[in-house]
């Protein structure tokens, strides 16, 4: 049975993050990533762009296995973990045992597959991993429906768009991006996905897929799409099912329950990414991230952690942003929506092609939507982030009127530079 | 080494754009103002010119989102170095940074920043008024602390 100090369970960014931090603060430890797929770090976020045959296939790898040689990170690959003796300290995997002394769990997520008859035919992609965009760039697709238009659903739907696809955004909820967005910048929102040429299907449910052995028709609650591919991405949830009956805590999200040094119930065995469930400074709630840079985030604590660099984590803030072509989009903290059961209040800024929401919740700011010319979004992410009041905001909105830029200036003598105004 | 950092007075910025057009010649040998990884803006409403550049946040927000690994730290000098070669143009670092310092280079079809050429800045050389200037973290400190005394004491002279 092979052995090593530190093992690290999946070899996504946060498995790779937690596994180089390790790296840099200790070089004699020996470091292990075990995963089911058999390439080396690759970015999902990249595939809309590999999609539109904007980028090569190459340029979606952030490593090569010499990268890992360099930094004598041993890899498993394809070897598949079915589950975990947390007493002994051992994994079991289909190609033979592994123990450990610490493990990090960085197994990521899974996509959701709804209760739909026809799911299983051929040409029903759930984009989650390379084969599956490999496979949705060989398969023809004159015309596509997308069910969910979540972040992944619009970016690929635009990317369909790019590659001369018909494209069908179809959505159960009444608006595109309900998770990041009111239902004020969702409108404006869908409208430019309808410029470029996006047919948005908004308070539909896919009730079935037909076809015979491929995909050729979809029926909604309101009418049937003739089509020849479908892609599903209705959510992603932590690929915890290993763990269910094992001594580790998941929530009530599905997710692994974590303190704030990325530690689980267990000793010795600590998860970041994906697959954990951390606390949302905007509204105090147990939630699942799912982005790429709390995973960074969460994995740079867990390695850090591991290894006795005693680090803290402050606390999701989810933010994305979305290019749509002419504007962007962008949003961070909680909409309106979520905080609903609280005393909000909101400020909303509009002109020609920019549109600017502030939501405040206990006379704090809580979040921001923009559609626009997004820049200097970082400003507004750190006073989430802060929990900046009212006041303190009240006293910019003048300046936020002449330009969002003017922002900035609050910033003063915080980077690296003196800044004198 | 001590570190060193870029200390911006936009009270002494004349708007030349010397600086503009010496940053783009010094990386893409064109004098482009498009194509430049310093801005200098004028706001009207304070009647100054503002240079604008990346401030190389110790802990960068676009490091953090940048989903291709192409912006790191540069460990000797503290810059925030962009690899246009890994990037891929998503634009979120755009998005996500407070002064709006990465630029979209169309040739490239990447996003570029200030990486302080390396530990001297072709914008400070050309700078004739000192809006510019590369000093010592210690030196540049002490230096705003004496500007600012002597503001408080013309001040204080005034009243007495």
């Amino acid at each position: 049975m092979e052995k090593v100090d530190v093992l690290v369970v999946g070899n996504g960014i946060a498995g790779n993050t937690a596994a180089h931090t390790m790296r840099v603060f200790d070089t004699r430890l020996s470091i292990a990533i075990v995963s089911d797929e058999p390439h080396p770090l690759y970015s999902a976020c990249l595939f809309p762009d590999y999609l539109s045959g904007e980028i090569e296939r190459s340029r979606l790898f952030l490593k090569a296995f010499e990268d890992y040689e360099r930094a004598k990170i041993k890899l498993f690959l394809n070897h598949k973990v079915s589950d975990v003796d947390f007493d002994n300290k051992v994994v079991h995997t289909d190609k033979g045992d592994i123990g450990y002394e610490k493990l990090v769990l960085a197994v990521g997520s899974e996509p959701v597959v709804p209760r739909i008859e026809g799911v299983g035919k051929r040409g029903v992609f759930f984009p989650k991993r390379v084969e599956d965009i490999d496979g949705l760039l060989r398969y023809a697709g004159k015309r596509v429906v997308l069910v969910g238009a979540g972040p992944i659903g619009v970016e690929f739907s635009l990317a369909l768009v790019d590659r001369g696809s018909e494209v069908y955004l179809v959505e159960l909820m009444d608006r595109v991006l309900w998770r990041l967005f009111d239902h004020k910048p969702a409108s404006i929102i869908r409208e430019l996905l309808e410029k470029q040429g996006v047919k948005v299907l908004t308070e539909e449910a896919v009730s079935e897929i037909r076809g015979g052995e491929s995909v050729e028709k979809v029926v909604t609650t309101k009418r049937e799409i003739e089509c020849d591919a479908v892609v599903i991405a209705v959510g992603m949830r932590p690929r915890t099912a290993f763990l269910r009956d094992s001594e580790v805590e998941l929530g009530k999200t599905g997710g692994i329950v974590v303190d704030e040094k990325m530690r689980t119930s267990v000793e010795d065995v600590y998860a970041c990414g994906d697959c954990i469930e951390t606390e949302d400074v905007a509204t105090g709630a147990r939630i699942l991230s799912l982005l790429w840079h709390t995973a960074k985030k969460q994995a740079y604590v867990a390695g850090c952690n591991c290894v006795g660099v005693e680090k803290r984590y402050p606390g999701t803030l989810n933010f994305a942003g979305v290019d749509l072509w002419d504007a962007y989009a962008f949003s961070a903290g909680a909409t309106e929506e979520m905080l609903k059961d609280r005393s909000v209040e909101v400020e909303e800024f509009e002109r020609e092609g920019f549109y600017l929401k502030l939501v405040f919740a206990d006379e704090v700011l809580r979040g921001v939507q923009f559609v626009g010319e997004a820049k200097h979004m970082g400003f507004v992410v750190s006073a989430v982030r802060k929990r900046l009041g009212i006041e303190g905001l009240r006293r910019m909105e003048a300046h936020l009127r002449i330009s969002p830029w003017l922002y900035a200036l609050s910033h003063v003598g915080e980077g690296g530079v003196v800044f004198r105004v | 080494m001590s570190k060193k950092v870029l200390v911006l007075d936009p009270e002494k910025c004349t708007g030349c754009m010397s600086c503009v057009l010496m940053c783009s010649f010094s990386h893409e040998k064109a004098f482009s103002v498009s194509r430049a990884r310093i801005r200098v803006l004028w706001l009207e409403e304070l009647a100054l010119h503002l240079p604008t550049m990346c401030m190389h946040c110790s802990t960068p927000l676009c490091e953090e989102v940048c989903p291709s690994g192409a912006i790191s730290k540069d460990p000797e000098t503290g810059a925030t170095v962009f690899d246009h070669t890994v990037c891929v143009g998503c634009k979120m670092c755009m998005m996500v940074c407070p002064f709006g310092a990465p630029v979209f280079d169309t040739k490239r079809m990447a996003m570029i920043c200030c990486d302080l050429c390396g530990g001297d800045p072709a914008c400070v050389k050309t700078c004739a008024f000192e809006a510019l200037q590369f000093l010592d973290l210690e030196e540049a400190v002490v230096r705003r602390r004496r500007e600012a005394l002597a503001k408080v004491s013309r001040a204080l002279e005034k009243l007495i």
